[in-house]
């Protein structure tokens, strides 16, 4: 059956002539496809030179952590169970959800008598995971420049929800996978993003400066953000 | 009853002492961070001009974005409806949501949504709307409106929220607790429990959209409470509307806005959270995505080419925090949805030079040119004020001459000949010199808009002229001794 269609075509066509009756003036010769020559703008080239690349990354810790996200260098993933298992100490975590395909192996020094840990497959109800104080997933790509994490919301990353309802999000990031600036990070994700992913950045817990233009943490987002950047091992 | 002008609303914020303070400090705090942020960048005038580019060369080949945004919308499961002005794109909303039999929605702040007063006309058919924009909630409880496109609940301090929210948050959901005090994280927390209730039970959320990709289908919202995730991902419909103005070319165009638009508004490298969608995905987020595309007068600035340039807006409110005259009166003397510089020229663009307030708004600037200078798209922003001035008079000369225009066409007359000029001229200086008078500090009728913060000081001097024709007309006459 056919959606019902709200809007009119008659509408659709009318608008669509307005637009060309008001661009009479642009020549007919540039009226054609335009194709976009946006130069990088990144300001800092990607190089391979194992300093550039701690520059980067370390950018990218100093960067996050400015927006009060709190940051954690894990050495190689080896330590990231022990690490994620601190973290979840830390923040005194009791029941907290996981993507369905997040890796198990990184789970494996939670302590099981006193965390209930939920995986998102079956899905979990909105109720359910209103009750929830943490969650934990992987990311897509990082931004230095601007200390930003992408999840492209992949089956190790979850769905959008799982990642928004709980007061508490755990995330790791590999150090390969952070980028210099936003432009290069907009190319790691443009698959996912034509192909229709949805996909959130994140910079930091959420805030807001609405009242008297002082920054308040946490409204509505999670109001606790943990990164664990992860190099690689040797 | 007499419609007001900027001039005559400007006049009366100008009394209100909590609103100038608060402004004064909102903005400079935020002018200060914007700078820093900015300056950072060593190629930010460069990713400006990039900015102003791609808008251009968008707004050149509208027709042809929107079609392809239309598309691939389409690919990706999204429904796209188009709506020539805001009576049609109400229409379409309200309808959507009267097929879900919601009688509620939530919403994330979206500035067109506003323009087209999308919560009063859901009101009429019986839909509450509520914002969830925390500075929103507080206006939106205060049934007051916003003065500020970014911090619209600016002119309100912490006890004037904490009061709104033990009044008004019981009417409507979720009461405020008892001993709500009046700290900024209170008050936070506060409006955190009293929207959560509605984010998880509502079933129909509306948007609007930062950006429109055209190349790849995707919407993009960009935020920092948190609240954009919860209306884009909890209910069940999401209708988006979109002014048709909003759409770029393509991702890599997106990177380069992307870098300005957190710089240039809140001052930051990149505001806590930014959505991107596009139709509908597989068990996650709503299920049933619209999208109402908009033009609301839009095409009026399309079609005037001086005046095209405005609508590479992204919404930043950078040249608002910027103008001295914004900081002073505040967006309620605009009587529009849109202030400030940006709004003195959107607004007659998008409604017409009819009215008297939206022929005032032109005028509502001192030219000093500030707002260009941090536009992070480059709008030329005073050279568009002038040349909707000229507009304005255009507009005024199809009616009947006021005295304005008999008065410049005196002059006119006046200047238009060397001899009539110099003889008017001295005719006036010798009336001058023979008045006992050296000032008149209040000048009869309209005139008195002159002497109203000045005196009128009368010459006692003979004109220049005449007094180099005196000592001699050569190229080397000399001023008399004494004559410094």
């Amino acid at each position: 059956m056919m959606a019902p269609l709200y809007g009119t075509l008659q509408e659709r066509h009318r608008v669509l002539s307005r637009i060309a009756h008001a661009l009479r003036d642009v020549r007919p010769s540039v009226r054609q496809h335009y194709k976009s020559e946006a130069p990088a703008f990144s300001g800092y080239a990607e190089v391979d030179t194992v300093e550039r690349r701690e520059q980067t990354i370390a950018r990218f810790m100093e960067r996050s952590a400015d927006y009060k996200a709190t940051v954690l260098w894990v050495d190689s993933e080896e330590h990231l169970p022990d690490a994620l298992a601190y973290g979840v100490d830390m923040l005194s975590l009791q029941r907290i959800v996981v993507p369905a395909e997040l890796d198990m192996r990184w789970l494996t020094s939670l302590d099981e008598n006193s965390l209930t840990l939920l995986q998102d497959e079956p899905l979990l109800s909105k109720e359910e995971l209103d009750t929830l104080d943490g969650v934990i997933t992987a990311s897509s790509v990082a931004i230095a420049e601007t200390g930003t994490i992408a999840l492209d919301h992949g089956p190790n990353q979850g769905r959008r929800i799982i990642s928004l309802l709980p007061p508490c999000h755990l995330c790791v990031v590999y150090a390969q996978d952070v980028v210099s600036g936003v432009p290069e990070a907009i190319k790691r994700l443009k698959p996912a993003l034509a192909a229709g992913k949805p996909v959130t950045w994140i910079s930091g817990p959420s805030a807001t400066v609405d009242i008297e233009f002082t920054r308040v943490v946490g409204v509505h987002g999670p109001h606790k953000l943990m990164i664990f950047v992860v190099g690689q091992s040797g | 009853m007499r419609s007001p002008s900027f001039q005559s609303l400007a006049r009366k914020q100008l009394q209100n002492e909590q609103l100038r303070a608060n402004l004064q400090n909102a903005t400079q705090t935020i002018r200060t961070k914007r700078c820093r942020v900015c300056d950072e960048l060593e190629n930010y005038d460069a990713l400006r001009t990039a900015g102003a580019h791609i808008k251009d060369q968008t707004l050149k080949h509208l027709d042809y974005y929107l079609l392809q945004l239309e598309h691939n919308l389409k690919a990706q499961g999204a429904q796209v409806h188009w709506a020539g002005d805001a009576t049609e794109a109400n229409r379409i909303a309200a309808s959507i949501v009267r097929a879900h039999k919601a009688q509620e929605v939530v919403k994330v702040k979206s500035m067109v949504s506003q323009e087209i007063g999308l919560n009063e006309a859901l009101a009429k058919e019986g839909i509450l709307c509520w914002e969830t924009d925390l500075a929103e909630l507080i206006v939106q409880l205060d049934h007051d409106s916003p003065s500020h496109i970014l911090v619209p609940a600016i002119h309100k301090n912490r006890y004037e929220v904490q009061e709104i929210f033990s009044r008004e948050m019981k009417q409507c959901g979720k009461p405020a607790p008892e001993d709500l005090g009046s700290e900024p994280a209170e008050l936070a927390e506060c409006a955190r429990e009293h929207l959560r209730e509605k984010f998880l039970s509502a079933t129909v959320a509306v948007s609007g959209a930062n950006f429109a990709v055209a190349e790849s289908g995707t919407l993009v919202v960009v935020e920092s409470e948190g609240n954009g995730r919860m209306c884009l991902t909890l209910a069940d419909t999401l209708i988006s509307v979109i002014g048709i103005e909003k759409v770029i070319p393509t991702l890599d165009d997106l990177g380069i806005l992307l870098q300005l638009l957190p710089r240039a508004s809140t001052g930051e490298r990149m505001n806590p959270y930014t959505s991107f969608w596009s139709g509908v995905s597989d068990d996650d987020g709503p299920q049933e995505v619209h999208v109402i595309l908009i033009d609301n007068g839009r095409t009026h600035a399309l079609a005037d080419p001086e005046a095209r340039s405005i609508l590479r807006c992204i919404r930043c409110s950078a040249c608002m925090n910027t103008c001295p005259v914004y900081e002073r009166v505040g967006g309620h003397a605009y009587g529009s949805v849109y202030p400030g510089p940006m709004g003195s020229v959107l607004t007659p663009l998008l409604r017409g030079f009819d009215t008297k307030l939206d022929q005032s708004l032109p005028y509502a600037s001192t030219l000093c040119g500030a707002c260009a200078e941090v536009c992070p798209v480059e709008i030329p922003l005073p050279e568009l004020l002038v040349h909707l001035r000229h507009r304005v008079v255009e507009e005024k000369k199809r009616k009947k001459p006021g005295l304005e225009r008999i008065l410049m066409a005196g002059v006119g007359w006046v200047m238009s000949k060397g001899s009539r000029f110099e003889k008017v001229g001295s005719t006036a200086s010798a009336v001058m010199r023979t008045l006992p008078v050296h000032k008149i500090r209040r000048l009869p009728g309209k005139a008195h808009n002159w002497t109203a913060s000045r005196d009128f000081l009368l010459t006692k001097q003979k004109p220049a002229r005449l007094q180099w024709r005196i000592r001699g007309n050569s190229a080397t006459a000399t001023p008399m001794a004494g004559d410094e």
